[in-house]
């Protein structure tokens, strides 16, 4: 037997989707209005910043390899704040002169990975030149994940020996 | 070639993270948690790891999870829920929790010598919230930033609390005896 659904005026059947999608999008900028407002001033009143760590090193680590070869280097690391911190290095891309973009094979080693007040580790960077890689200077960073700044890095690629 | 040095140094501009203000940042933590929503702190979760995303896209590892993840069904599905429930814009116009930078000085905070007096000097007044500083501000969030931060922190979560249990106990050969061991001996496998 068919199933007929009864409305009138006073008992409106169930809302169609395109209403029903309209009504959501009208309350949602509303409701992501108040929450956020309401983060705003919690946060504002409480500040939720957390207490951070900076990177005091050079300028510049300057690596020269040749095509072919591996460039490595290693940083000392210390901690000279009075709490622990932890060392998280990664090597972000690199940048050509010309813009070329270069994400090279690496290999980064942390010696000790969780620093108390003062102590110091040492951090292996293993870079692989790969033979076609244009010849160049190379321009990234060794990023510490969790600590503000960064160790800017510079890689002049040359020609290998042919012989 | 001399070995570059690198000191990590308290921020100049911040305040020092002494077990102090390390208490406050994770009583400033508990006390917003408790008047805010739910959604208010996912919000803010989800903007702070996609702060980290952001980051970690930057390096070479955290540029090819992202590539993967930006070109997939996960990251344009992410992307559409994003977009169309509203969360997207609630994110983005929430202050970023630094979760890394939490987990670090939380990880500090269960080393510090002092704690006790830490906390005596909190339950005295000495030690409160407002003295950690400005907050973070919002910005537009990229879906994919939110997977790629999810991914390092767990990550680096799982590597974090690795380092400190082999600080506490170094690996090193050991043979424990099973001579009066109250561990049962019966069973299928173990006869």
């Amino acid at each position: 037997m068919p199933i007929r659904v009864h409305t009138d005026a006073d008992h409106p059947g169930p809302p169609t989707e395109e209403a029903t999608r309209a009504s959501a999008g009208r309350r949602l900028p509303n409701i992501a209005d108040q929450l956020v407002d309401s983060v705003r001033r919690v946060l504002f009143a409480f500040g939720r910043s957390a207490p951070r760590t900076v990177i005091d090193g050079p300028a510049c680590v300057r690596l020269d390899a040749a095509a072919g070869t591996t460039a490595t280097t290693t940083v000392s690391v210390g901690n000279h704040q009075a709490a622990a911190c932890v060392v998280i290095p990664a090597l972000s891309c690199l940048t050509g002169a010309a813009g070329e973009r270069w994400a090279p094979v690496h290999r980064v080693d942390v010696g000790q990975r969780l620093l108390l007040a003062g102590d110091r580790t040492e951090v292996g960077l293993a870079i692989t030149i790969d033979d076609a890689l244009p010849t160049g200077t190379y321009r990234g960073e060794l990023v510490l994940l969790g600590v503000d700044g960064t160790l800017p890095i510079e890689i002049v690629v040359s020609r290998g020996d042919p012989s | 070639m001399t070995e570059p040095v690198v000191d990590l140094v308290d921020d100049p501009a911040g305040v020092p993270r002494r077990t102090a203000t390390l208490l406050g940042a994770l009583l400033s933590r508990g006390a917003a948690v408790s008047v805010i929503s739910g959604a208010q702190t996912l919000a803010s979760m989800v903007a702070g790891l996609a702060a980290l995303g952001r980051q970690v896209g930057g390096t070479v590892e955290g540029a090819r999870v992202r590539r993967a993840l930006a070109d997939s069904r996960p990251g344009h599905n992410l992307e559409v829920l994003f977009s169309e429930l509203g969360f997207g814009d609630l994110v983005a116009a929430s202050p970023p929790t630094p979760v890394l930078e939490d987990f670090h000085n939380d990880l500090a905070l269960l080393l510090a010598p002092d704690l006790r007096d830490a906390i005596a000097a909190a339950e005295e007044g000495a030690v409160n919230g407002s003295a950690v500083g400005p907050m973070p501000q919002a910005e537009p969030v990229d879906p994919v930033d939110f997977l790629v931060g999810f991914w390092a922190f767990s990550r680096e979560m799982a590597a974090s609390i690795d380092a400190l249990v082999d600080w506490l106990a170094p690996a090193s050969p050991t043979l424990v005896s099973g001579v009066g061991s109250d561990e049962p001996t019966q069973g299928r496998l173990l006869r």
